[in-house]
């Protein structure tokens, strides 16, 4: 028998029921799961980035197995921000599900312009600052991968959105010094990090000797990348232990979800698990409730950053 | 339940490696199915390699419902056709077509297409295959009146409409394009909707 533990969380003033959330990019806008359990069971949904346009997106092929994990090259296909807020966000809030909607732009005007877009809808818990698609034409518009444009974007989201809802900046773990681009963001208004996006990475086909994917470089996701999030988290968290963290990367268990909480995340996002197993949030929910019971922890916030004790935090 | 699997990757094969009567966990079914006449009417299969495999069961539906149905076999070679000769159990008519000879007569199932839908006066063609052979298909009949439905193929990670990998170019009502799921707005599709000079590519884009 296991004591009931409480797996509530907080991101910013946002409280969650539990810290196990889709990730965005791959819950789509969360109808297709809800088939599967019922939305408002898991913590939040987090949307896929929305821009300001629809947008097809990268050419086929998209998607590549690699060991362990997959490359993805989907190019932020969506319907744009104003059909999305028209049919999507009121359809998960009529389910219940808290929402994290992930924004993204390719330029600094373009997140502020979703940011005020976004002001006006009630019933959202969090915005998610996707400042780290790979999968954009030009990498010099991975804003995250430059402290200076990071800041910009969080700086202008913030001033738009006013000071009420949670900002969460999605970072890269394809940097030099994550720490450094943590801090400016947190110093420029965002309220929570999310850790990590995918890692850019590329396939040759053999049969054609070319890159397989239609956009040639992909984001790595999956099992493979799970050890480079637990190293961002425990890292960042580490450098900013007040700051907090919704982690991902390659989360398909309630033991790789423990192992993120300990490292430092306030929740975890399941994302590439579910294209295997529709249910992985909720199996992964349930094992981490086991898990935490088994090792005495009467609480999730207890567990979070435990693998710092003694290290002056 | 039947499954038919052509072990290419890792999963595929390992699916092929089980015995029979093992467990598996399934999510099923997803997408569309091939849409079913509430009319008798007269219909041409066209598989292309293991594209066959859906056809033998679709056949059976069709007949029971008083369709004629024919049906249209292709590979490279003939050991790359699945099950040849189940076809000749449910419908009306086979024709197998292999590039190299080895099996039926020589030349691709397009080869004589046109011909044998003005002379079994066909009403649907059902198909299932590599996207090159649906596409011919596609054009080969956009002159005519028949309904082509087609079994697409994209790889896919998901299968349930939260990845987004499987997409392809299909034409909206207003005309213009969308890059829809294979996996849930498919595999099943109207061939004449998509957009097969786009698959790959990227449509111009709309605002």
């Amino acid at each position: 028998m296991t004591l009931p533990v409480d797996l509530s969380t907080t991101l910013g003033n946002a409280w969650f029921p539990t810290p196990i959330f889709t990730a965005s990019g791959c819950a789509s806008s969360g109808r297709e799961l809800a088939q599967f359990f019922p939305l408002n069971t898991v913590g939040a949904i987090v949307t896929k980035s929305i821009m300001s346009k629809p947008r097809h997106g990268r050419p086929t092929p998209r998607m590549a197995e690699t060991p362990s994990g997959m490359l993805n090259s989907i190019g932020l296909q969506g319907p744009g921000i104003d059909a999305f807020l028209a049919k999507d966000v009121p359809w998960l809030l009529e389910q219940k599900a808290r929402v994290i909607v992930s924004i993204a732009g390719e330029t600094v005007e373009e997140y502020a312009t979703l940011a005020r877009k976004l002001r006006s809808v009630s019933g959202v818990s969090a915005i998610e600052v996707n400042i780290s698609c790979p999968n954009v034409e030009n990498r010099g518009l991975v804003f995250a991968c430059d402290p200076d444009a990071s800041r910009r974007v969080i700086d202008g989201v913030r001033k738009t959105i006013g000071g009420e809802i949670p900002i969460i900046a999605k970072l890269s773990p394809d940097v030099t010094d994550l720490p450094s681009i943590a801090r400016g963001v947190v110093d420029a208004g965002a309220d929570a990090l999310a850790l990590i996006n995918t890692v850019l990475g590329m396939v040759i086909n053999l049969d054609t000797m070319r890159p397989h994917l239609g956009g040639r470089t992909g984001g790595l996701s999956g099992p493979a990348i799970r050890p480079v999030a637990v190293r961002a988290i425990y890292q960042v968290h580490a450098a900013l232990p007040k700051v907090p963290i919704l982690g991902m990367g390659g989360v398909s268990s309630g033991r790789d979800a423990l192992e993120l909480i300990l490292a430092g995340a306030s929740g975890v996002s399941v994302g590439t698990a579910s294209f295997g197993n529709p249910t992985a949030l909720i199996d992964v929910q349930n094992q981490l409730r086991e898990l935490l019971a088994q090792r005495g922890f009467a609480t999730v916030q207890q567990a979070i950053g435990y693998a710092h004790r003694g290290e002056g935090l | 339940m039947e499954l038919i699997i052509a072990p290419h990757g890792s999963g595929s094969k390992w699916l092929c490696s089980q015995p029979e009567g093992a467990e598996i966990d399934v999510v099923a079914p997803l997408g569309t199915a091939f849409g079913i006449p509430t009319e008798p009417i007269n219909a041409l299969l066209i598989g292309g390699g293991y594209g066959s495999a859906p056809l033998f069961g679709l056949a059976d539906v069709l007949k029971n419902r008083g369709c004629r149905v024919d049906m249209l076999l292709g590979a490279s070679v003939g050991a790359k056709i699945y099950a040849p000769m189940e076809g000749k159990r449910s419908v009306n008519s086979l024709k197998i077509y292999t590039e190299d000879g080895s099996m039926g007569e020589t030349g691709r199932v397009t080869e004589h297409l046109l011909d044998i839908v003005s002379d079994r006066k066909i009403d649907v063609i059902y198909s299932c295959g590599p996207m090159g052979m649906l596409s011919a298909i596609t054009e080969l009949v956009s002159s005519t009146d028949v309904i082509h439905q087609c079994a697409v193929e994209e790889s896919m990670a998901c299968g349930i409409g939260i990845c987004m990998t499987c997409v392809l170019p299909v034409t909206n009502d207003d005309g213009s394009t969308s890059m829809l799921r294979s996996c849930i707005d498919g595999p099943v599709m109207d061939g004449s909707r998509v957009r097969w000079d786009l698959v790959g590519k990227v449509p111009e884009v709309h605002q």
